[in-house]
């Protein structure tokens, strides 16, 4: 489960999140919606322990992340909105470190690297430099590193926004098997349709601030599978 | 129709906004320490120069004594130039292909110029040692050949740092392929063509094992440091400068001051060294490692151990190249090199590690203090010594500053 109590961050003189709390309960997938400068990726950057709030506590699986950081992280994993890498290695070789750093079982986490790369689309590029991937699969890469390990909290930052159609697809229901298996993910995205067909439960943030929190029963998304357009376009990827 | 000034306008404001950002960057007590180190590295400049040119003044006259400073003082402009030179290379050759900004309607002459005022700035601390020479020369050389003096200087600074851009452009420019010769200018060449020749090439399958962070983050090193050129070039230069440092003991003709040879070039390579591991700290893309498990001490703790390996190196070397010396004086010697190779590379692996991700001032904070216990130890005996192990104690206790890096 995650936590985020009264979490407050400034830039200068722009206060980018203002006494924020929200909860993620195990199981559950929550959607974070707002416009460009919210304070959606501040969020979900505090929350994953990329940049400390000025103020305020993150709680990862019951594990205070400005307190035990390292236990928090092991159990968090996190898809950035502009996903940093080690440009000179190769996806294999970054997934590879991901996973000793984690301390992953070696054999396991590589198969489950494998299954995930054939199901993202990225399984032919895994061998190359990670320099010469564009923003798709980048995102790809930072997604597959985010969900190796089956980390019991989630924070995917735009995540799916640059993946294919099929692609999309197959992380969306790996988003809800990992949310049946009992992960909290938390989901940002200013593209309301994403966040209408994955999410329970959706924060909308406003100039830093929790605006309303809505049920699903509030807009009444049925959680159903592809489009008609996206059944196309798996049909001809499944063609050929 | 657009006025010509207007774009040499905004890129004045852009450089000064840049150099506003540059100096926000480093904290104030960084600043001080900064300040401090080169007032006393100026300090030490001084007290050898005014002796000297006194001395000189006295027996060969102040026409001598000036062109004396006036060697220095070239010696010291061609050393920006150089600086200058290589920063612009590096700037031009650091992207894949033309940056987006090349859409921007830029005439290429503001452009150029613009970015050769930012690698020329790079150059711009050499002020400071020239400074310090004209100072020490005052009371000894008439005030308006000084003046004429620092003129000189800073015009020979100005003229070869933009020369040493003009050859770095040339050079980068020479690269590029014919068709795009014939239809573009040199920054445009210079600028489309960069770092072309890194397109991707399959890697060999990696493996995948249980592993400590700290031994992860190792063995990422050892790949980076051979795929990354700037890490590279500073292994490279390491290893020369571990090899020329064991060649001291064949030395021809210098039996006698092979000891001294061999110590100074050892502690060349042990700040070599120092340089490499800021480098391979500084390539740790923040985010990666601010969301993963890893703490200060695995990140510290592998750099750590190639700080160990490299004086270990180093320390086998000439135990090999200087078996010949009586034991006692092997094992003394084999001591000093062992204390200031490790205090160096550890000094290295803190400024890293504690001013990262900002490679360059851990780079330059560096060159400063080793600097400053060169000049100590040779005003006085074994004073280079405390300055170096305060640098280090000092250092040490910022390391944990890592953990805020994210901040900066």
């Amino acid at each position: 489960m995650l936590e985020l109590e009264h979490l407050s961050r400034r830039y200068g003189d722009r206060l980018a999140l203002d006494d924020v709390s929200l909860t993620v309960r195990a199981g559950e997938r929550v959607g974070l919606l707002g416009p460009n400068g919210a304070g959606k990726s501040t969020l979900l950057r505090i929350a994953a322990g990329v940049q400390p709030p000025d103020s305020g506590v993150v709680r990862i699986a019951g594990e205070d992340l400005g307190a035990a950081p390292i236990e928090a992280k092991r159990k968090l994993g996190y898809a950035a909105e502009e996903p940093a890498f080690y440009e000179n290695l190769s996806a294999d070789e970054y997934l590879a470190f991901v996973s000793g750093i984690r301390g992953l079982d070696p054999e396991a986490s590589r198969r489950r690297a494998l299954a995930l790369a054939e199901s993202l689309g990225l399984a032919d590029r895994l061998n190359e430099p990670v320099r010469g991937f564009s923003h798709g699969m980048r995102k790809k890469l930072s997604f597959l590193a985010a969900v190796l390990h089956q980390p019991p909290v989630l924070l995917c930052d735009e995540a799916l926004e640059g993946f294919d159609a099929g692609a999309a697809l197959a992380a969306k229901q790996l988003l809800r098997d990992m949310s049946h298996d009992g992960a909290a993910i938390l989901f940002s995205s200013h593209v309301t349709e994403s966040i209408e067909r994955l999410c329970d439960r959706v924060v909308l943030l406003w100039r830093g601030r929790v605006a309303r929190t809505l049920e699903r029963a509030a807009w009444g998304g049925p959680d159903h599978g592809p489009t008609p357009l996206e059944r196309e376009l798996l049909a001809l990827l499944t063609e050929n | 129709m657009v006025s010509s000034s207007l774009p040499s306008a905004a890129f004045r404001r852009l450089e000064v906004a840049w150099l506003r950002r540059a100096a926000a960057r480093l904290e104030p007590a960084l600043w001080v320490e900064l300040i401090a180190i080169a007032l006393l590295a100026s300090a030490f400049l001084f007290w050898q120069a005014h002796v000297r040119l006194a001395s000189f003044a006295h027996d060969r006259g102040p026409a001598a004594a000036s062109l004396g400073l006036a060697v220095y003082l070239t010696l010291i402009a061609l050393a920006g130039g150089a600086q200058a030179g290589a920063r612009h290379w590096a700037r031009l050759r650091e992207r894949d292909g033309a940056p987006p900004w090349r859409a921007l309607p830029i005439p290429d002459p503001l452009l150029s110029a613009h970015l050769v005022r930012l690698s020329s700035l790079q150059a711009s601390w050499l002020v400071v040692p020239a400074a310090a020479l004209l100072i020490a020369a005052a009371g000894v050389l008439p005030a308006p050949w000084l003046a004429a003096l620092g003129a000189g200087f800073l015009a020979a600074g100005f003229l070869l740092t933009r020369f040493a851009c003009a050859l770095a452009l040339s050079a980068a420019a020479w690269r590029s392929e014919g068709a795009e010769a014939r239809l573009h200018g040199a920054l445009a060449r210079a600028l489309s063509s960069a770092s072309r020749g890194r397109t991707s090439r399959r890697l060999r399958a990696a493996s995948w094992r249980r592993m400590r962070a700290w031994v992860a983050l190792w063995r990422n090193d050892a790949r980076l440091a051979w795929r990354v050129p700037e890490i590279r070039r500073r292994l490279f230069l390491a290893t020369a400068a571990m090899a020329l440092s064991w060649l001291a003991w064949r030395l021809p003709g210098a039996e006698n001051a092979a000891h001294i040879v061999a110590f100074a070039t050892s502690l060349f390579a042990a700040a070599t060294v120092a340089e490499w591991l800021i480098a391979v700290i500084g390539a740790d893309p923040a985010d990666v490692l601010r969301h993963l498990p890893i703490g200060l001490g695995a990140a510290w703790g592998a750099r750590i151990m190639w700080a160990l390996l490299a004086s270990g190196a180093l320390l086998a070397g000439h135990a090999l190249a200087a078996h010949s010396l009586p034991p006692p004086v092997l094992r003394f010697f084999l001591t000093w090199i062992a204390l200031s190779s490790l205090a160096i590379t550890t000094l290295g692996v803190n400024y890293g590690v504690s001013l990262y991700p900002r490679t360059q001032q851990a780079q330059r904070l560096l060159t400063l203090s080793l600097g400053l216990s060169m000049a100590a130890s040779l005003m006085i005996p074994l004073m280079g010594w405390i300055v170096l192990l305060t640098a280090v104690l000092h250092s040490l206790r910022r390391v944990a500053r890592w953990r805020s890096a994210e901040e900066r």
